[in-house]
């Protein structure tokens, strides 16, 4: 198992090469300039061509990737054109809201929605099967932004319970972590349905059902855990996505984390910060997608890893 | 008995006095005041930092510095003048001013910051406010001299700016271009002190209890970023924040008519208007736009009242009355030009465009309604027979467009005729006419946007920066309007900006200058 892990690990590394390359260029494609963009269009041209070099921003683009690349094996990825601070030690200070949001998004969504999803297929075909189904529904196609911005009204402004900015507290952290498990819930109701009614029609659940096994010890012993893989695939896809940001989530309440420092990044054009939090937000999210993989063989011993 | 009654009231009276002082005692005061901010400051070092008003001059004192009715008063000078040959200028400091770190202030830290600004190879942001001067000096620990090249008219006004903010000798000397990056390396005279910088967040602020003009009321200030405008909103509506700037006009509306609602909402006029300026050098529709009568006509076509009327009552904001603020040392009042369709067509006729007119007009919604105002301004010149198409762009085309290019360039890449910009900015009019309204040596368009030419405009200019009596200055600046605005239009002025906050009930104290500038020392908020 351990040379798996070692042979996927080494197989990202072409991806994050190409990935860093795509990066490079494409934040170098968009029209501005980071320079005018932080000193201010009325800055003089001295002034300009001094900052210009200073950022390293002179020479082709294949220069500046090779500058770029050579300080990436120094543990450097560079600094930040707005805030003249290392990129890395800007990353490292928004990782923690983000990993508070997506781990909290995750762990409720999962609880909910496995619930749900066990429930609904149970009860399959019956009122509380089409019920949950249409409260999934709701909570799939609704805008992230949507539900944080109807929650603020609730329980900031009308109610008074809870604060709807910053994550100073365990008590901020409530809405944005309820915000990102809604959004996720509904997915997760509806994978977890499908696979267990795939597997509740296997055989070996027919022969358990006709040995008289009580109903109870089938649904949550044989079936659940065989139907948790693609549930398992589902959580683990969310995580990862949540780990590079929940950008619209992060604006509405005023969260410092990753998602929003990218949205920034590419707004100010500053692109060490974009290439940065990129390259951070891809190898996280592989990373999390091996573990998710290595996963799937203590829930199912049937999967072998050669 | 009537004795008896009268005593009552006396003793009521003496009971009602006492109660109402024990009230006056009880009012306590929280020791934290939080800001919401929409944006975050580019930087702590005054000579970078080109953000706004509203924190540097309270972390660094200037020279002079500007009271809230926009006066300038002394600052860590306590008095100045200039010598009779006009360039050399005498500052007595003021004694017993410490820095945040401790250091004594003196002379000395007046040298190295301007000998910084002065220095060009260093790219500061700010240096280009300061290639007038010739050399400054210590005459003695507390006489600092300042000698221009040649007689300055803006040399008050640019000692008051917040990039001449006094910073410590021996800072400047260890830590270099990282000055402004850390609280380590912030040390000014102000009454606030900087404690921590959480970018992206938000930052803290501790009262500096040595501050010269004595100890600040409130012991901590916190500005925190709240990126979204509605989620500023209801952070001060809940009462998580105490002070907010940067609200719609929408949620401005509501929080002024809804009572009960414990926010305030106060707004002073700002250094800034909105304009529509022309690209005198474009080539569309045989060059209409180098004919002055065009761009009279264009000006007469536009209804300012209905436009601020439409888009910036609840901001209060109403049509600008110059290419200046009031604020602005040398404005003049030039009035507001009337929506005037027949005159309009008539200049029209005389340029010859009799048929009707296509011009094209460019905006960005970075400016507050900029492009709500463009739609209505294609539709108010309809009536005129001017035919204008609209194209809305993002902040980094529109500053990408303004990147020094030559008008043969930026009629080949943009070809714009009209193009939103903010006018009006600093304390003196020197700094707000110069440098955007004079003709560029270079005939690119990195200043003078819309490239700009007018030889009588220059001259005046010109005379005005060498001219250090206050009253000439301000008739050479008015002529130069009476050209800019009427006779060969720059633009098109719209509205005057202003500074809109909203304030907690129980905020005291609030004193807000024209330069967006609050003062932080006196600021207090009453407990619940």
């Amino acid at each position: 198992m351990l040379k798996y892990a070692l042979k996927r690990i080494l197989q990202t590394i072409p991806m994050l090469i190409v990935l860093s390359m795509v990066v490079f260029g494409m934040v170098r494609l968009i029209p501005g300039d980071p320079v005018k963009i932080m000193m201010g269009i009325d800055v003089a041209s001295d002034s300009y061509e001094i900052e210009k070099e200073r950022l390293g921003l002179n020479g082709t683009i294949v220069e500046q990737y090779v500058r770029w690349v050579e300080r990436l094996f120094d543990g450097d990825m560079g600094t930040s054109i707005f805030t003249k601070k290392p990129v890395l030690q800007e990353i490292g200070n928004r990782f923690k809201p983000t990993l508070i949001l997506a781990v909290g998004g995750t762990v409720l969504s999962s609880i909910i929605g496995i619930m749900f999803g066990l429930l609904a297929a149970i009860r399959h075909n019956r009122f509380t099967d089409h019920f949950l189904m249409v409260t999934s529904l709701i909570f799939v196609s609704t805008p992230s932004f949507f539900s944080a911005l109807i929650l603020i009204l609730i329980f900031s402004l009308q109610l008074r319970w809870l604060p709807s900015i910053g994550l100073g507290s365990w008590k901020a952290a409530i809405l944005p972590i309820v915000t990102l498990g809604l959004t996720a819930v509904g997915s997760l109701t509806r994978t977890t349905r499908s696979s267990m009614l795939d597997v509740v029609h296997q055989d070996y659940i027919r022969t358990a059902r006709a040995r008289g096994v009580p109903e109870r010890t089938i649904v949550f012993r044989d079936a659940f855990r065989n139907a948790l893989i693609p549930v398992l695939t589902s959580i683990g896809l969310r995580f990862g996505s949540l780990l590079a940001g929940a950008t619209l989530v992060e604006t509405v309440f005023s969260i410092s984390g990753l998602g929003r420092f990218l949205v920034d990044g590419v707004g100010n054009r500053d692109y060490p910060v974009v290439q940065g939090t990129v390259l951070v937000m891809a190898i996280s999210f592989v990373l999390v997608n091996l573990i998710v993989d290595l996963l799937y063989s203590a829930v199912d011993p049937r999967i072998k890893y050669s | 008995m009537k004795k008896a009654i009268s005593m009552l009231i006396c003793l009521l009276l003496f009971l009602s006095v006492v109660t109402i002082q024990v009230q006056a005692e009880d009012a306590t005061y929280r020791d934290t005041i939080v800001f919401g901010q929409s944006s975050e400051q580019n930087s702590f070092d005054p000579a970078v930092n080109s953000s706004n008003n509203v924190v540097l001059p309270n972390v660094y004192t200037s020279l002079i510095a500007i009271d809230e009715n926009n006066q300038l008063i002394p600052g860590l000078a306590t008095e100045w003048s200039v010598a009779e040959d006009q360039v050399t200028w005498t500052f007595k400091l003021r004694e017993g001013v410490k820095f945040h770190s401790g250091k004594a202030f003196d002379a000395d830290d007046c040298v190295a910051t301007f000998t910084r600004l002065m220095d060009t190879s260093l790219g500061l942001r700010q240096s280009s406010n300061y290639v007038w001067i010739e050399e400054v000096y210590a005459e003695d620990p507390l006489t600092f001299v300042l000698v221009s090249k040649e007689p300055y008219g803006a040399v008050e006004g640019t000692m008051s700016h917040k990039s001449a903010g006094i910073v410590n000798a021996e800072l400047v000397e260890s830590a270099g271009t990282e000055l402004g990056t850390t609280p380590e390396t912030i040390d000014g005279t102000g009454p606030y002190k900087v404690v921590e910088i959480n970018p992206g967040d938000n930052v803290k602020f501790e009262a500096f209890d040595d501050y010269y003009g004595g100890a600040p009321l409130t012991k901590y200030i916190e500005f925190l970023l709240i990126p979204d405008q509605a989620a500023r909103a209801i952070a001060i509506e809940t009462g998580q924040i105490d002070i907010v700037t940067g609200l719609a006009p929408d949620d401005v509306e509501r929080m002024n008519t809804d009572d009960g609602d414990g926010v305030e909402i106060v707004m002073n006029e700002s250094n800034g208007i909105h304009l529509f300026q022309f690209n005198v050098a474009s080539t569309n529709a045989d060059s209409a736009m180098s004919k002055p009568e065009v761009r009279q006509a264009i000006s007469y076509a536009i209804n300012r009242d209905e436009i601020c009327e439409a888009l910036y009552s609840p901001l209060g904001e109403l049509p600008a009355r110059s290419l200046l603020s009031p604020s602005v040392i040398g404005y003049v009042d030039m009035g507001v030009i009337e929506q005037d369709y027949d005159k309009a067509k008539e200049l029209l006729a005389q340029a010859g465009y009799a048929d009707g007119l296509d011009i094209s007009i460019m905006t960005t919604a970075i400016y507050n309604k900029g492009v709500e105002m463009a739609e209505i301004i294609v539709e108010q010149l309809k009536g005129a027979g001017i035919n204008a198409t609209l194209e809305v762009v993002e902040r980094a085309v529109f500053i990408e467009s303004l990147e020094g290019l030559t008008p043969e360039e930026y009629n080949e890449k943009y070809g714009w005729d009209m193009f939103i910009m903010g006018a009006g900015g600093d304390i003196d009019a020197h700094q707000s006419t110069y440098r955007v309204f004079h003709t560029a040596d270079t005939g690119t368009n990195e200043n003078n946007y819309g490239f700009y030419s007018n030889a009588d405009v220059d001259k005046l200019l010109e005379d005005a920066a060498a001219n250090v009596d206050p009253e000439s200055r301000v008739e050479m600046y008015k002529e130069a309007m009476q050209i800019l605005i009427y006779d060969d239009p720059i633009g098109v002025t719209m509205n005057q900006r202003n500074n809109v906050y909203g304030l907690s009930e129980n905020v005291e104290n609030f004193l807000l200058n024209a330069g967006n500038t609050i003062d932080w020392k006196v600021l207090q908020i009453r407990e619940d």
